[in-house]
């Protein structure tokens, strides 16, 4: 090698190692960061009479003609009462305020789409493509309102078991943040920031959700935002009771009895059950299974829906006599409790029809059906069901599911489907 | 007006009937008096009678060391009316003309006289007996298998015990106040018999009430029951305890029954539409030795839930 040609090397190895240097001074989140920071922007829902706001969140823009997307539990408020509250969007240096319209709403994977005045030509990318679990993702918003904020973290795929899909964000997700983007290392969205369990477990609505509402909003834009929430509610619900109907029903024993085991993929059972070793005293043996889904479909503050639950309830008693035994089964079959959970202004009050019902296993039983309709959502019920045996003297086997936000149809198809299983 | 007759009540014995004959009747523990008084708290010569005037007969006190008292009054020298009654010491004595107006037998066929005579302590040990029987068998059925306390179980069948006594006792004071007798046994009795008799019909109206077809409306009767016999209980109370007319009672009971009907009215249509988070379905269970009747198959059950969805969408349109 001639003097020269060494030289040259040498000058290349330093050109690499400098280029090197220069890579771990600006973090990959900076650039990110610097990219697309003018383009987040707080979203604030105002108190029309307090002309203060009442809670906030973050969106982003997504288009040329000042729509962005956020969170559905951001804006939900403004939905429910538009007279009480209204939409601003702003950025960090509050120079500019826009007022936002809702545009279309996904209640099921929560998004929403605001139109706005706001006049740039700049927006972000949506990415096409999923990333790889252990990729960097960037999630970018404003917690707490303490201005725009940038949150490093790993993308952990979609979360195996949900209700709805969403993706594992390994990062600290805080209050303040949800509407927000997440991005991949080429700056496009890859999510939107949605919930946090805590302890860096968070959790981002995949943006093909938001693909798809985009899609909808432009096509065929809803009439009227209510009727589209119920149409969403119903065909979610349509999606899981079909998955269901579809799914394993076979029986594992529960105690004395039978009980179904996880029916599909999104019920996850969990049990317990007395322990007669420690027990101090004589009161029955339980054990009891119980078999839901992992969220609730938020729909306004103290109102949820979405949940499915299956619940096995075993209690036996070797000291009672079967007059006292009876009296323990009627306090605890008198006190079953739906799934979910809602306020006066949403639902009504539940209807109920109770009977003998003589099972296709000819065993008697103590049956119970409820409904509650929505007040806003036509169509649109809670189910509460039980039946209790009633054949032998001291000993009990109790069913019992909870679908919230399901149709009269899907319901009574999955009460037939849930009566003839068998889990006896 | 002839003579009087004199009742004569001493502490420890029994009332004696004295139809004196001297016009002076001298009243005293001294063996030489016409009405002789074994009892220390009064005077040798205690007090004298004259009966000499018809109808004015003349009390006069001979200055005794206790005094003597006319109904509540004392009394010093005074004219008495027949059926007066005189205290002297711890003595009792009243004066009872011989054509003294006297009240007519008692009917063993009418409701009021049989009640008031009603204060027979055996039924009354007996009526204790079967409620605090009730009582256990309660908390018998009721028990869970938790931890049994002693003092827990004395303190509910005391309670249970209690209860209607310190009702019977306050009637009791009514008609001590109004009628002057306080009737307290035949008014324990009544109380315990009020208490009862639900204990007995509810079950049964349960048990018929899961075993016939189409008998549903079972909490109104359960109400109706414990409405009647409520206003039965008010109507007898107010017979033995007090000297109201029949009108009158019936006119109070009838008042508190409907008084009571217009507030269960109003208490259910005041909270008909209020909103519940949980759904308050009939979750009573019969024990399968008492249910006779056969259910209704998974297809009739399942063809009566449209019905669930119609009465639903009634109720959210509720305003």
């Amino acid at each position: 090698m001639t003097l020269s040609a060494y030289c040259r090397h040498f000058a290349v190895i330093l050109l690499l190692a400098s280029q090197n240097l220069l890579a771990a001074e600006i973090d990959p989140a900076r650039i990110t960061f610097d990219n697309t920071r003018d383009r987040i922007y707080q979203i604030r829902v105002m108190d029309i009479s307090a002309n203060t706001r009442s809670s906030t969140g973050s969106g982003f823009l997504i288009s040329d003609n000042g729509s962005i997307a956020t969170n559905y539990h951001v804006i939900a408020s403004a939905i429910s009462s538009p007279d009480k509250y209204r939409i601003e969007i702003l950025q960090e240096d509050e120079v500019m305020r826009y007022i936002g319209t809702i545009v279309h709403v996904d209640v099921v994977h929560d998004l929403a789409i605001l139109s706005t005045e706001i006049n740039a030509t700049d927006f972000l990318t949506l990415a096409t493509q999923e990333p790889a679990k252990g990729d960097r993702v960037y999630s970018i918003g404003y917690p707490y309102d303490l201005g725009v904020t940038v949150v490093p973290g790993t993308y952990n795929g979609l979360i195996p078991h949900s209700a709805s899909p969403r993706v594992h964000f390994t990062g600290s997700l805080n209050p303040g943040m949800s509407g927000g983007p997440a991005f991949n290392g080429d700056n496009e969205v890859i999510g939107v920031n949605v919930a946090t369990s805590g302890n860096q477990v968070s959790f981002l609505v995949p943006v093909h959700n938001l693909h798809d509402l985009v899609t909808e909003a432009t096509t065929s834009p809803p009439k009227d935002l209510n009727r589209a929430i119920a149409d969403q509610l119903a065909a979610n619900s349509e999606r899981m009771i079909t998955e269901m109907l579809e799914g394993n029903w076979e029986t594992v024993t529960l105690g004395g009895a039978n009980a179904l085991n996880e029916v599909t993929g999104f019920l996850r059972c969990w049990g317990n059950s007395r322990d007669e070793d420690k027990a101090t005293d004589d009161r029955p043996f339980w054990a009891q299974r119980m078999c839901q889904t992992d969220h609730n479909i938020f729909v306004n503050r103290g109102f949820n829906t979405g949940k499915i639950e299956l619940q096995f309830y075993w209690i036996e008693s070797a000291t009672l006599n079967g007059a006292q035994f009876y009296n323990y089964y009627e306090s605890i079959f008198s006190g079953y409790r739906p799934g979910n959970s809602g306020r006066e202004q949403d639902l009504g009050n539940w209807a109920c029809h109770e009977g003998f019902v003589d099972n296709d296993a000819s065993m008697n039983t103590k049956s119970v059906f409820c409904a509650r309709a929505y007040k806003e959502f036509e169509g649109i019920y809670d189910i509460l069901f039980l039946q209790g045996s009633m054949d032998d003297k001291t000993e009990a086997h109790m069913i019992h599911f909870t679908l919230a936000g399901t149709t009269q149809d899907l319901a009574m198809r999955f009460t037939r489907r849930f009566m003839e299983a068998g889990a006896w | 007006m002839v003579a009087p007759v004199i009742r004569v009540t001493t502490e420890g014995t029994t009332s004696r009937l004295i139809h004196p004959t001297a016009s002076r009747v001298r009243i005293g523990r001294a063996l030489d008096n016409d009405i002789v008084l074994d009892d220390p708290y009064v005077d040798p010569y205690h007090a004298i009678l004259d009966t000499r005037e018809p109808g004015s007969w003349q009390f006069t006190d001979l200055k005794s060391r206790n005094g003597s008292r006319e109904g509540r009054r004392p009394i010093e020298n005074g004219t008495l009316e027949s059926g007066a009654l005189l205290t002297l010491g711890k003595s009792q004595l009243q004066v009872f003309s011989r054509d003294h107006h006297t009240t007519p037998a008692l009917s063993l066929y009418d409701l009021e006289h049989r009640l008031i005579s009603h204060d027979g302590i055996k039924l009354m040990i007996g009526l204790l007996c079967v409620l605090a029987a009730m009582s256990a068998l309660s908390l018998f059925t009721r028990y869970d298998g938790s931890e049994i306390r002693l003092e827990n179980i004395i303190a509910i069948l005391a309670g249970a015990l209690f209860a209607p006594v310190i009702v019977a006792g306050f009637w009791a004071l009514i008609a001590k106040l109004t009628r002057g007798h306080s009737r307290f046994r035949a008014l324990v009795n009544i109380t315990l018999v009020a208490l009862t008799v639900p204990l007995f019909v509810e079950p049964l109206l349960y048990i018929l009430y899961f075993n016939l077809p189409g008998a549903s409306s079972l909490n109104l009767l359960v109400t109706g029951l414990n409405i009647s016999v409520g206003g039965a209980y008010l109507y007898i109370v107010l017979t033995i305890a007090t000297e109201l007319s029949p009108r009158v009672r019936q006119f109070s009971t009838a008042t508190v029954i409907v008084a009571a009907v217009v507030m269960l009215v109003i208490t259910q249509w005041s909270s008909r539409d209020e909103f519940a988070q949980n759904p308050a379905y009939d979750g009573r269970l019969m024990h399968p030795a008492l249910l006779v009747r056969s259910g209704m198959s998974n297809d009739e059950f399942m063809r009566s839930l449209p019905s669930v969805f119609e009465h639903a969408d009634v109720l959210v349109n509720e305003p």
